[in-house]
């Protein structure tokens, strides 16, 4: 399934990291203005890759959204020692 | 006779307490390997050699009246460039941090030269440690080939003999995957074992600095140079430092190692790397370690947990620079900051929660488990030509290489426990392959153990690229 999925496109677009899922596209024309809103400066030749680099990574959070969290706490000020 | 650079940190240590060897000569000789082959490898960013030769005398002295330090006393080292040394530059690869000259020296830095260490070089780093660019650093096993990263410089340098140990971060595997590269040991240590103040972020909860060495041994010394507790980093933790090496010859009969195979050995890992890490558990087993199959499903989210909390925690620390020096950043980087901002901070605190939930499953199997070690590949590739980087692999589409090679080390900097790399032979095209263990919270020295066991049996440690020299 994945291997006739996965082109050379897609690789480049998830920059080597995000899983090849299908990422729902953001248009471009919203990461220009949410880039306008941060004060970032994007140039228009960098605004599709961009908005294929956040498609991915969005998509990729999706995976996170079927895992049971109740009662797990965000891990915000960290400590690896397992028992205290 | 061995050339002085090919000693091992142990070994140069036990001549220079015996004054059978000066620092100066351990300096010359590192300085003459740097000029050998720093034009094909590029492993160095800056060379320091006039500081070097005068921390090298001054060692000398010391140790001839009687002042010895300990293991690291004289030993010619390298630093990774994101890791700050007063008053000389620190630019991360980069020049959006182009003269940037620290005032203060990093806490590893300071614990190293406390320790008696000879700086003698800075090395190359992706630029700010993300691994998004490509560095000039060549590997000496395959030239066309990915260096490892983003210590790549710090890997190669030990490799090839122009540095007898460097130090490196670690923030989803950037020790381990350039020690695996490039055919030596690299511990990324348990979170807040080792400081990183005075270090270039990336992201800030995921960030380790450890060593880069030929052997367990050296390893060891290392790591016992640059442990504790340093109220200046606010993710260090006050734990005890015990003897790191005291350990080593205590074999390891009766320790257990779990093997989670649907993961660690998923159809992405080649048979050639399978058949390696299947006879480092054979030999283990033959010392008298206890092997358990185990299975923990929460490895799945490691990526996408990682990535969600790098981004965002890397662009965070960006957010100014990046908006006063934008053009200044390699395009990739650049655009992997710009994409961090917009992680929505509900997916940032989710993927938190997603790591606290990987670091409770992983205690619980350890403890059900009473495992002292994981073991995986380090890597389930060895390196490839950087044109096929990122594209698809020819026997495994799904995934790029460089996806590939992150798939072990993302997990333990999420759970925080140390990971240590080790080789354990070639693989059928020639090129470096490792194991990678991972162990419960601040038991590096269970690591160190089980690692020596096995590195006594195979001496993979004795490893060594082919030669490059410059023409």
């Amino acid at each position: 399934m994945q291997e006739a999925e996965c082109t050379e496109e897609k690789v480049s677009r998830a920059m080597g990291y995000v899983k090849f899922s299908d990422a729902a596209a953001i248009d471009p024309a919203v990461i220009e203005t949410l880039a306008v809103l941060l004060g970032l400066a994007v140039p228009a030749e960098e605004t599709l890759p961009l908005a294929d680099a956040v498609s991915g990574q969005i998509a990729s959070v999706q995976s996170l959204e079927n895992l049971d969290l109740t009662d797990i706490m965000p891990a915000l000020e960290f400590d690896p020692r397992w028992e205290l | 006779m061995t050339p002085l650079t090919d000693l091992s940190i142990a070994a140069a240590g036990e001549l220079l307490q015996k004054c059978q060897v000066t620092s100066l000569e351990l300096v010359e000789a590192t300085l003459s390997r740097i000029d050998a082959t720093e034009p094909v490898v590029h492993a160095y960013i800056q060379v320091l050699s006039e500081r070097a030769r005068r921390t090298a005398a001054n060692a000398d002295r010391e140790i001839a009246q009687g002042r010895w330090r300990g293991p690291m006393h004289g030993i010619p080292i390298a630093i990774k460039d994101i890791c700050y040394m007063r008053d000389l530059p620190n630019e991360a690869g980069s020049r959006a941090m182009a003269g940037f000259v620290p005032g203060y020296d990093a806490t590893v830095v300071r614990r190293l030269e406390d320790a008696g260490a000879v700086i003698v070089g800075k090395t190359v780093t992706h630029e700010f440690a993300y691994g998004v660019n490509t560095p000039p650093t060549r590997t000496p096993w395959c030239l066309e080939c990915y260096p490892g990263g983003s210590s790549a410089g710090s890997g190669v340098s030990v490799a090839i003999g122009s540095a007898f140990g460097a130090i490196g971060t670690d923030t989803g595997g950037s020790i381990r995957i350039p020690a695996a590269v490039n055919g030596i040991v690299g511990l990324k240590p348990t979170y807040g074992r080792v400081s990183r103040y005075g270090v270039v972020p990336l992201g800030t909860s995921l960030d380790h600095v450890g060593p880069l060495t030929r052997t367990v041994e050296d390893n060891a010394i290392m790591l016992q140079a640059i442990a504790g507790y340093d109220a200046a980093d606010g993710g260090s933790i006050d734990e005890p430092v015990i003897d790191y090496r005291s350990g080593l010859e205590n074999g390891v009969h009766g320790l257990t190692i779990g093997v989670e195979r649907r993961y660690f050995l998923y159809e992405g890992v080649p048979a050639d790397i399978r058949a390696a890490v299947e006879r480092v558990i054979e030999t283990l087993l033959a010392l008298g370690v206890g092997i358990v199959e185990v299975e923990l499903p929460e490895l799945d989210w490691s990526p996408e947990t990682l990535m969600t909390i790098m981004g965002a925690e890397a662009s965070a620390f960006h957010r100014k620079r990046l908006r006063e020096r934008a053009a200044d950043y390699d395009p990739a980087t650049r655009r992997s900051l710009q994409m961090g901002e917009f992680i929505p901070a509900t997916h940032y605190l989710m993927a938190q929660r997603a790591r606290a939930l990987l670091k409770n499953r992983m205690a619980n199997l350890f403890n059900a488990h009473r495992l002292d070690a994981l073991i995986s590949p380090t890597s389930p590739l060895t390196t490839v030509p950087l044109v096929e980087l990122n594209t698809p692999r020819a026997d495994y589409p799904a995934e790029s290489p460089m996806l590939s090679m992150i798939h072990h080390t993302f997990s333990a900097n999420l759970t925080g426990q140390p990971a240590l790399s080790v080789p354990c032979g070639l693989a059928d095209n020639g090129l470096p392959v490792s194991f990678q263990l991972l162990g419960r919270p601040f038991e590096e020295a269970t690591l160190f153990r089980l690692a020596h066991a096995y590195e006594r049996e195979h001496h993979c440690s004795t490893l060594r690229p082919p030669e490059v020299m410059a023409r």
